[in-house]
């Protein structure tokens, strides 16, 4: 069975934010809806310091919280692995983005274009119209379906990123995935620059954004954590070698890919611990249903009260 | 506005899908709507169109492929096959520029007087326009001669060619553009040492190594550190010297050289001493094709690591290491930049010492080094000599009568258009006294203020931009509105032998017209219609292509929409020693000497020092406020989305920085009591402004690190006149500051 994934080398990441305005374009996004980051990471001090680079967007978790959270139906994987959202059947009701480990999800209740005008310029006009809806990252599965590549791999001007059907071990981001890690049970991957650990991967792409935490701790996620199981393709293959939410990608080790992944994944490879990420297990059945009988009135009172989106 | 309805979603899934721009079906899951008035005919085609960008205007001239449907166009995507690809940020956001419902679109004249603090404006004709130039640009020349109306080509720089022809139609020796703060000091050093303009090459194949000062590919042109990254993978070693650590550092460097901003001169004569000391350099090439190695040598010698890091703040260790690996990885070559290899006061000489170090390596015009040579005769800004009709500039002595002749002799020797760090003086004194100023900002140059009035001060000024910006169009009698790269043709792009045409995509918004129509109709009006073409741009690029005596015509690049390449062409490694460099085909390099030259002559007969002599900063750790202003200032680097002032109004681009910043290192901000996001002061003895903090190891601590161009907050209140007296530049890289809570 593919499985849809994308690749991002961050040595290759020029830290341009070209893939998140291509994102913006193709996508049609409204006025402060981004659903795909970049963010800057640094570490050590100088003479030490270094800086990198992280894009993150939805994770496309193998098992979406999203999908089990929506009372709907409106959320939905496909077989491919991408997860969409079917926006007739989108409530609004926002369970979708409690239960995202990521902070994927945006809240698009948008009525104005950009400029704050009250009308579409014409590349606001053509593609797909929509308000009132919580959207995220699709991989641009429109995109895909058509031969294509998803706007922000075709747009990446230092070649950082890779898509395409991680099970197919003859395709260019399977060959370009050897020695990355893997964000447990998605379909994301990275290729860090050397310094830059798997703490600070973490704590970039979960929300919320974990406090600075003194020297020696590491920080807590505020959701229920999940011990990387048995299931996991990409742990079991590497004897159980999880990190925080990662895990090296298949055949690790047959090519080193940044010296410094088998450093930072050597420190955590002992520690399977409490903090591996498995986003699906997280969201419950009660704040899901409890959530659909008032999303009508909710969204009138966002729509009365708000401009922007998320 | 539209009322849309997502309950109904229903149209344009086979149009979409057939173009591949828009939103197809996914098993079912995301539908279509598109609003009933933004095209006539929902179902109309969509027609793929080729242009290429100007967001950035230093030339990469990036490929766009636009989808357009009834003269509206809908998406941007990069072109395929084409040098310069794939976009950023930037040249897909040029479409919302496209549609910025705040740009200028008519020709405006002011009805104020400049003594109010904000300009009035009421529209006019075109015809209107051109008559009050014609008439006040004709008067000033009456009473006061031609070189007292400057023409000045700022951003944009694409109508440059336009614009020196007309200022010499007009008899105007005052043609000057933003090149005399950006990019030219460096090409100026490259011509002193070995007679040609460069600022470096990326490495190839066949390239060994890379020496990299100062430039940032990552944020000046995305995809060009894509291809710098390339490299790096089949094994090219890179060292990289710059104060910050910017992607390409991270990405790049097997070295990083983190040095003091303004100190570029030391570390490059301690490379340079170390290159010889460690027997690296190629003593046959230095022998037979160099002048003053001898001189050199005695003077770099006493820049030995250690006092270098005294100097630099780079470690001397490393300083060793990176000649090293530069020196055994041959052939090598050398990539600088249009900004940190200029702006120090120091930058005449310097950065003729980083041209030296190909050079004493023997990675001159080489495979894999640094290539040398004649290309096409266009310059760059893809015009010619001849278009530009620099015959009669030359006859008609021109040069005698620049007003920067005295000030800065040595540019004046190099450049056909004029510095213009003193245009204030040059106001104040009367010589100049009207200005058709295209794409200008009074931001550009350090100590605004006196540039903000040198403008005001004119009897009459036209500017012609795409938006109405008030920090410089208050201070200006006449606005006329340019079109947009998708809303015209000239000038062509350039890469090698290749040449590429591009066609106005759509008509242009409002009455905006395109910037060579604009400055060749301002000609017409003046009474040279013929030359000028009577305003026809097609007519104008096909003189200018006819002036490169190739042979070619639009018609040959219309007929070639993946560019025209232009046969011929000197390949051969090694030209210097045929003949293949200089205009009289004798054997040598291109400068007074025929040589190399590690001490210049030009420099010597025009009373300076020949060696690259490392002098500090007039503001630095050395001078006596430092004391007060301990941090240095360094400003006037690339931002990914922001090309200096413009694009800041953009939505796509603003959003990744909405105000101004000042970056810290956490060492500094701490022992200020600064935190992420506070609001800053940064003040030095000239001025102040107030920023928004941000802590990061990008910069080297002692130094902070500020975007340029925000007209809440114009750092260059703060960078001072402390010009080079070889290239006239001002020390954007090299002030002093201090920084404190509000």
């Amino acid at each position: 069975m593919p499985r849809k994934a994308m690749l991002i080398d961050l040595r290759r990441c020029a830290g341009c934010y070209a893939c998140v305005v291509a994102c913006q374009m193709q996508n049609n996004t409204k006025p402060g809806v981004v659903w795909n980051k970049v963010e800057p990471c640094e570490w050590g001090e100088h003479p030490q310091a270094g800086r990198c680079y992280l894009p993150h967007a939805c994770m496309q978790c193998d098992e979406p919280a999203c999908v089990k959270a929506c009372p709907t139906g409106a959320s939905y994987q496909r077989e491919d692995g991408i997860t969409l959202v079917n926006y007739e059947k989108c409530i609004c009701c926002e369970q979708c983005a409690v239960a995202c480990p990521y902070g994927a999800r945006h809240l698009n209740i948008a009525k104005d274009y950009w400029f704050e005008s009250n009308t579409a310029s014409p590349y606001e006009s053509f593609g797909l119209q929509r308000s009132d809806v919580v959207e995220k990252c699709i991989f641009c599965a429109d995109l895909v379906d058509a031969g294509g590549q998803p706007a922000c791999v075709a747009n990446c001007p230092g070649g950082a990123r890779s898509f395409g059907d991680i099970d197919d071990a003859q395709s260019a981001i399977a060959q370009a995935a050897q020695g990355a890690l893997r964000v447990d049970k998605t379909g994301f991957y990275y290729i860090p620059v050397a310094g830059l650990d798997e703490q600070m991967i973490s704590d970039k792409v979960l929300k919320p954004k974990p406090e600075p935490v003194p020297a020696g701790k590491k920080a807590e996620a505020n959701f229920t954590p999940v011990i990387a199981g048995a299931g996991v393709v990409a742990a079991a293959a590497v004897g159980g070698g999880v990190g925080f939410g990662l895990a090296r990608a298949k055949k690790a080790g047959g090519q080193d890919a940044a010296a410094a992944n088998s450093r930072a994944a050597g420190q955590d490879a002992a520690a399977p611990d409490s903090r591996a990420v498995a986003a699906g297990a997280t969201a419950t059945a009660d704040s899901a249903a409890g959530a659909t009988d008032s999303p009508a009135a909710d969204k009138a009172d966002r729509t009365n009260n708000n401009k922007g989106g998320e | 506005m539209t009322d849309i309805s997502r309950r109904g979603f229903v149209k344009g899934a086979t149009a979409a899908i057939a173009t591949g721009v828009g939103v197809g079906l996914s098993n079912g899951g995301i539908n279509f709507l598109y609003p009933k008035e933004a095209f006539a005919n929902e179902d109309s085609p969509i027609e793929k169109k080729y242009s290429y960008c100007d967001m950035c205007n230093h030339v990469p001239k990036c490929g766009i492929i636009a989808s357009v449907r009834e003269n509206k166009i809908v998406r941007v995507e990069s072109r395929d096959k084409y040098p310069s690809t794939p976009l950023c940020a930037k040249g897909i956001a040029s479409l919302q520029e496209l549609y910025d419902p705040h740009r200028l679109t008519v020709p405006m004249i002011r009805t104020n007087t400049k003594d109010a603090s904000a300009a009035e404006w009421k529209q006019i004709s075109w015809d209107e326009a051109y008559a009050t130039i014609a008439e006040k640009l004709n008067g000033v020349k009456q009473r006061h001669g031609a070189d007292a109306v400057l023409f000045f080509c700022g951003d944009p720089k694409e109508p440059r060619g336009a614009m020196q022809r007309l200022a010499t139609l007009f008899g105007s020796s005052s043609y000057g553009t933003e090149s005399s703060v950006c990019a030219a000091a460096s090409w100026m050093c490259a011509q002193m040492v070995f007679g040609q303009n460069s600022m470096g090459e990326n490495p190839s194949d066949k390239s060994a190594s890379c020496l990299v000062w100062s430039l940032n590919a990552a944020w000046s042109q995305p995809n060009r550190y894509g291809v710098l990254y390339r490299q790096k993978e089949r094994g090219c070693k890179f060292v990289v010297v710059d104060p910050r650590i910017t992607p390409t550092v991270t990405g790049l460097a097997d070295i990083h050289l983190q040095l003091r901003p303004g100190s570029d001169g030391a570390l490059a004569a301690g490379f340079i001493n170390q290159l010889i000391v460690q027997d690296l350099i190629d003593k046959d090439f230095v022998e037979t094709w160099t002048h003053g190695f001898e001189e050199l040598k005695t003077y770099v010698a006493s820049f030995t690591p250690e006092k270098v890091e005294e100097i630099t703040w780079v470690e001397a260790a490393k300083l060793v290491e990176a000649a090293r690996l530069i020196g055994e990885n041959k052939p090598g070559t050398l990539l600088t930049s249009s900004k940190g290899g200029c702006h120090t006061t120091n930058v005449g000489h310097f950065q003729r010492a980083v041209f030296m170090i190909p050079a004493l390596l023997g990675n001159l015009d080489v495979p894999g080094g640094l290539p040398l040579g004649p290309g096409l005769p266009f310059d760059y800004a893809a015009s010619t000599k001849a278009f530009q009709l620099e015959d009669v500039y030359e006859a008609e002595g021109f040069q005698q009568r620049r007003h920067d002749r005295e000030d800065f002799p040595v540019w004046a020797k190099y450049y056909k258009m004029m510095q213009t760090v003193k245009l204030p003086e040059y106001v104040e004194q009367g010589k100049i006294r009207a200005g058709v100023l295209l794409g200008v900002n009074s931001m550009m140059w350090p100590n605004t203020p006196l540039y903000k009035k040198a403008i005001r001060d004119l009897e009459f000024s036209v500017a012609i931009d795409y938006y109405l910006r008030p920090v410089t169009h208050d201070l200006v009698d006449m606005v006329l509105p340019a079109a947009m790269c998708y809303e015209r043709s000239a000038a062509f792009a350039i890469f090698g032998r290749k040449i590429f045409l591009r066609e106005p995509v759509v008509t242009p918004a409002g009455e905006a017209r395109e910037d060579w129509r604009i400055i060749l109709e301002i000609g017409t009006a003046l009474g040279y219609g013929e030359q000028c073409f009577n305003g026809n741009v097609d007519a104008a690029l096909e003189e200018l292509l006819a002036t490169t005596r190739l042979g070619i015509t639009l018609a040959d690049l219309r007929a070639n929409p993946q560019g025209f390449e232009v046969p011929g062409g000197n390949k051969d490694p090694k030209k210097y020693e045929a003949g293949g460099l200089r205009p009289d085909k004798q054997p040598g390099f291109n400068t007074p000497t025929g040589k190399v030259e590690l001490k210049s002559r030009v420099l010597e007969d025009l009373g300076f020092e020949g060696l690259p002599v490392y002098e500090e900063p007039l503001h630095g750790p050395l001078s006596a406020d430092f004391k007060d202003y301990p941090l240095i200032l360094n400003t006037g680097s690339r931002l990914p989305y922001y090309t200096h002032s413009k694009l800041r109004d953009l939505p796509w681009l603003n959003q990744f920085m909405p105000e101004p910043v000042v970056r810290l290192s956490p060492q500094d901000a701490h022992a200020r009591g600064l935190n992420q996001g506070d609001a800053a002061r940064v003040f030095n003895h000239q001025g102040e402004v107030t920023m928004k903090v941000e802590i990061t190891n990008m910069v080297l601590p002692g130094v902070v690190d500020i975007f340029h161009g925000w007209q809440q907050a114009d750092i260059n209140l703060l960078t001072t006149r402390d010009f080079d007296p070889i290239s006239g530049f001002p020390p954007f890289s090299n002030g002093l500051c201090e920084v404190a809570k509000v």
